[in-house]
This record gives C-alpha cells, sequence and structure tokens, in this order.
C-alpha cells in the first residue's frame, strides 16, 4: 500500500507542478498582452480594447480593433495596426510603421524613421525622429520638432502650418 | 519571453528541491545513500518516455508542447564524486521531438501592408504549432537515497531543430526514480528544456 502511495505521489508532484506551469498571458478583448526577446512576434487581438506590448525584440507588431493600445519600444523593425480610439506608441526602433482608423492618438519619439497613416480625428506627435512621414485620411493635426517631418492630406492636399512644429489637415485646431 | 522562462525555471527547480526533498526524507528510514555500491549494478540505462513543456519553443512564440522521446544513459565513474556517498555520474544521449501548440494572439504576421514610405505595417496575425528536434548530451550525477528511491541532476546542451533551423540551448533537469526492481524503475525529470515520465530499464 505504501508503494503505490509513494507511486501516487510520485505522479501528483508532476501534474501540479506541470499545471501550475502552464498560465500564459491573455491576449483577448479587454487584456494585456506583450512580447518581448526573440527574433520575432506579432501579436493580435481577439476583439476591441487590448493592452498590447512589444519590446526588445528584431522585429515585432501589434495588430487590433478598436479602442486598443499599443506599445512598442527597443525594436528594431515595429509595426502597428488598428482601427479607431488607439493610442499607439513607438520608440527606440529603426522603424516604426502604423495605420490606424479614426481618432487615433499616436506618439512616435526617440527613433529613426515613423511612416504612419491615420484616419480622421487623429493626432500624431514626431519628437526625436529622423523621418516622419504621415499620411492624414482626414482631419488630423502633427506635431513635430525639428524639419523631419512630411505631412501629406488626402487627396494629397498640402496640410496648413498652423505654428512652428504644427501641421493639420483640414483646419488648424 | 526569456524573463517568464526563467521565472518558470526557478519555480520548476525549486519544485524539483522539494521533490528530492520530501523523498529523501520517507527514505530516511532505510537509506543507502552513506553506503557506496548498495544499488543495481548496470552498465547502461535506456529510458523511453513522455514529454511535457511549458515552456516556448526555443524559436517561437507558442504554447506548450507534448512529445516523445528516449534517453540512454552510460554509466561512467559508478563510484560518483563524492566516496562516501552512494552517487554515480553517467553522460546521457537522447532524441526527443516535441510538439508545440500556437499560442493565442501571439504568432506570425499573416498578411502586411505597405506605407508609402514602403515600411511594413502588419493587418493580420496567424498562430500555428510547431515541431522540434532536441538531442540533449548531459552529465547524470545520481544518488542513490534508499532501495527504491534514486535522485538525479542532468545538465548539459542540447542541439535543437524547429521552424528556424538548428540551434544550441541550455539543459538541466533534476528527476527522480522509483525503482520496482533493480531492472525497471519509473523515472520523472522537471526542468528545462521539458518534462519527462518514463520508464528505466537497467542493463
Amino acid at each position: 500500500m505504501r508503494r503505490v502511495l509513494a507511486v501516487l505521489g510520485f505522479l501528483l508532484i508532476g501534474l501540479v507542478c506541470a499545471v501550475g506551469c502552464t498560465s500564459g498571458d491573455n491576449c483577448s478583448s479587454g487584456h494585456h498582452c506583450e512580447c518581448s526577446e526573440g527574433d520575432q512576434c506579432y501579436l493580435g487581438c481577439d476583439g476591441d480594447g487590448c493592452d498590447q506590448s512589444c519590446h526588445n525584440m528584431n522585429r515585432c507588431g501589434t495588430v487590433c480593433g478598436d479602442g486598443c493600445s499599443s506599445q512598442c519600444h527597443d525594436v528594431q523593425q515595429c509595426s502597428q495596426s488598428c482601427g479607431s480610439g488607439c493610442g499607439l506608441e513607438c520608440s527606440h526602433t529603426n522603424s516604426c510603421g502604423a495605420i490606424c482608423g479614426d481618432n487615433c492618438r499616436l506618439n512616435c519619439h526617440d527613433t529613426m524613421q515613423c511612416s504612419v497613416e491615420v484616419g480622421s480625428n487623429s493626432e500624431v506627435n514626431c519628437n526625436s525622429v529622423n523621418r516622419c512621414d504621415v499620411v492624414c485620411n482626414g482631419n488630423c493635426v502633427v506635431n513635430c520638432t525639428g524639419d523631419s517631418c512630411l505631412v501629406k492630406c488626402a487627396g494629397n492636399a498640402a496640410p496648413t502650418e498652423c505654428k512652428p512644429g504644427q501641421f493639420a489637415c483640414g483646419g488648424c485646431p | 519571453m526569456i524573463a517568464r522562462g526563467f521565472v518558470r525555471l526557478v519555480l520548476l527547480n525549486l519544485a524539483s528541491f522539494a521533490l528530492i526533498g520530501s523523498v529523501a526524507g520517507r527514505a530516511h528510514a532505510q537509506s543507502t545513500i552513506r553506503v557506496p555500491g548498495q544499488r543495481p549494478a548496470y552498465s547502461f540505462e535506456l529510458e523511453p518516455h513522455v514529454l511535457f513543456t511549458p515552456f516556448e519553443a526555443p524559436d517561437d512564440p507558442s504554447g506548450d508542447g507534448l512529445g516523445l522521446g528516449v534517453r540512454g544513459t552510460l554509466e561512467l565513474a559508478p563510484e560518483g564524486f563524492i566516496p562516501k556517498l552512494n552517487d554515480s555520474v553517467g553522460i546521457g544521449f537522447g532524441l526527443d521531438w516535441i510538439h508545440y501548440d500556437g499560442l493565442n494572439g501571439r504568432g506570425y504576421c499573416r498578411q502586411f501592408e505597405y506605407t508609402p514610405q514602403g515600411v511594413p505595417v502588419c493587418v493580420e496575425t496567424s498562430t500555428h504549432s510547431s515541431n522540434y528536434l532536441f538531442v540533449p548530451v548531459v552529465m547524470q550525477w545520481n544518488f542513490w537515497l534508499h532501495r527504491q528511491w534514486s535522485v538525479f541532476g542532468e545538465p548539459g546542451l542540447a542541439l535543437s531543430h524547429g521552424s528556424d533551423g538548428f540551434g544550441v540551448l541550455p539543459v538541466f533537469n533534476a528527476g527522480g526514480r522509483f525503482h520496482f526492481n533493480d531492472s525497471v524503475a519509473l523515472t520523472m525529470r522537471v526542468g528545462y528544456p521539458s518534462f519527462s515520465l518514463g520508464v528505466s530499464f537497467l542493463f
């Protein structure tokens, strides 16, 4: 009997340890999901409202529906795509590429290149960026430090320079 | 991923030490650890096993893994490293196959779109499972605690082959055996890169 109990205990310890170590990040709607270290990772969101983070990788990206937040830093090639009402931040990369819908808030800073396309009523901030290219598909405001920004409005219309370092498509705020 | 894996590794090692401690405590009454040589006589251990890992695949964002494998261990030093203890040392070679599940929400980019400046932006992701082969080479340091119980530590390296080609990764396992008789034992390992449960045949 003692022998049987010992074997069962032996197996139970292994099972408990195995089950206890299987919890992972939850990349579903409304949760935080993160990728870091390694070569590449692309985070998806099973719905809207995800909080996504990519860092310390060679290539990393986030894809989400509406109302998401995404941070990407210390990645060589960062990618962010999102629906409407998103907040995106990208820094310390070789390149940040982003496509987001309406009401997008995007901060790109301390990086080599930002290339973004945003929808109506969006705001883009580019600080300490060697080259910042923004395509606005509707009204938008672009705040830019230095002369590194190139803003294009819908239909290849020229943006309005509201004040030094601030450009707008569809009228200044 | 590495940070999370490290935390898991620490937890697993703590669990393995707890296992070893509990086994040692149970075996104290008929302990053989201070009687060198009082153990099954064998020169080769063959151990087919099933594998489980809570760790991600070496090169892929992934979920848990399940697999099969076999380990062969040659006894190199029957007297072990410590003269007054009933220990022994062998070298183990293995072949393990592990199938890793895809991890929900983390994977590869299925479709890129490009900004006017040609910067790629991923707009659709996919997850997929992956398969890896491991060839571990380890030093097995055994401690013969009791007529029916032995434990061991196995540091080493493993060659891996997966979706990104070949790689080398560290191996550390702590394990224990329940000896049914002098020739057959139930063997379990915990550690990195995988856990195992198998049957050892001692020749």
